[in-house]
């Protein structure tokens, strides 16, 4: 389904026959989904985060007025979704620390631990870049539209993440 | 900016392949050169591969589902809060315009000893002529509200006879009015 069958359901979601969200909803489910959990490196975080990205897109998808493609808006929706998120995490933020582990850790365990903390580091912005390139495959200009930045700004704030990933991933590299 | 520092620079687009091909081929002889270039390139390439096995697990697909119903019931309670926003404007509009009719009620209207929600419920009233009983104005503007609110008309008062019509005037009659 590309994004012209994204628009024509749109519109017919706009004519009042809303049982075609299930196909939007089944399109997008994953992609969101895994966005979120790259952004909150949680599983329950993710899932309620994707909930409430479907649920705003559901009550906002009559506003959306074609001015954009139907995903560079989807995506704009989780973006800021998850950004104000992460927000709200840090208000009701409580010190965590994980328990002394007792026996070694398997490497591929440690390793995504060391991904999670790594990524957990970056900045939300170059954080939010760095997903949608590396692991969605958007490019610059659209990841500069998802963000409301130029495509320059969506360049330098992945390539800054590269850079930093390198140095707190060091011990892997 | 000597060639090392350039290749630096444009490191990531290298890696990812973002380059013109007069650029690739210039970094790419460059590189089978330089050794500190070459180690700048190699951690590069093994930051990225380790980047990708971070694979996400996805939920079960009973989450989908169930989000995809959580979906459908905002989708009623969406639809439930709009029609909570109809009803907060036209509920005043409807008492307003039942109070006006009630206080601009001629003089010669017969006393009706009945609330005004149960002369509303009895719809019957609206449809039938009780000419000389109830005022003819108030029984039009009666069925007015009456249509407003979309209450189905009762059409088993045309089924009655004429007679069993007049037994229901006058049953309706000592129901409601007082006789004045």
């Amino acid at each position: 389904m590309n994004d012209d069958e994204d628009i024509l359901l749109v519109r017919e979601f706009k004519d009042g026959n809303t049982r075609v969200f299930d196909r939007l909803f089944e399109k997008y489910q994953v992609s969101l989904y895994s966005i979120c959990y790259r952004f909150t490196r949680n599983d329950s975080d993710a899932r309620e985060l994707t909930q409430d990205i479907l649920i705003k897109v559901y009550r906002n998808l009559k506003q959306f007025n074609e001015r954009s493609r139907f995903f560079t808006w989807l995506y704009r929706i989780a973006v800021n979704a998850c950004l104000s998120f992460k927000r709200k995490q840090k208000h009701h933020a409580l010190h965590y620390d994980p328990p002394p582990q007792t026996q070694p850790m398997d490497e591929r365990v440690s390793m995504k631990i060391a991904i999670d903390n790594a990524l957990k580091k970056l900045p939300q912005r170059q954080r939010i870049s760095f997903i949608l390139r590396h692991y969605e495959g958007y490019t610059f200009n659209e990841i500069g539209e998802i963000m409301g930045i130029t495509t320059g700004a969506a360049k330098a704030n992945h390539h800054q993440a590269v850079k930093k990933l390198k140095v707190l991933l060091k011990e892997w590299v | 900016m000597n060639i090392c520092e350039e290749f630096k620079n444009r490191l990531i687009d290298y890696v990812e392949n973002h380059l013109s091909e007069q650029e690739y081929k210039r970094y790419y002889e460059h590189l089978r050169c330089c050794r500190q270039c070459q180690k700048e390139y190699g951690e590069v390439k093994k930051l990225y591969k380790i980047l990708d096995t971070d694979e996400v697990v996805l939920p079960e697909e009973a989450f989908f589902d169930d989000l995809r119903s959580r979906v459908r019931r905002e989708k009623m309670r969406f639809r439930s809060s709009f029609l909570q926003k109809l009803m907060r404007i036209f509920v005043p509009i409807f008492a307003a315009a039942i109070i006006l009719l009630i206080l601009s009620r001629p003089e010669t209207t017969v006393e009706i000893a009945v609330p005004t929600s149960a002369l509303i419920a009895d719809r019957e009233i609206a449809s039938l002529s009780l000419s000389g009983v109830i005022d003819e104005e108030l029984i039009e503007q009666m069925s007015i509200v009456d249509n407003y609110l979309s209450f189905e008309m009762d059409e088993t008062i045309d089924e009655l006879t004429s007679e069993e019509q007049a037994v229901l005037v006058e049953q309706l009659y000592e129901k409601y009015g007082n006789g004045d």
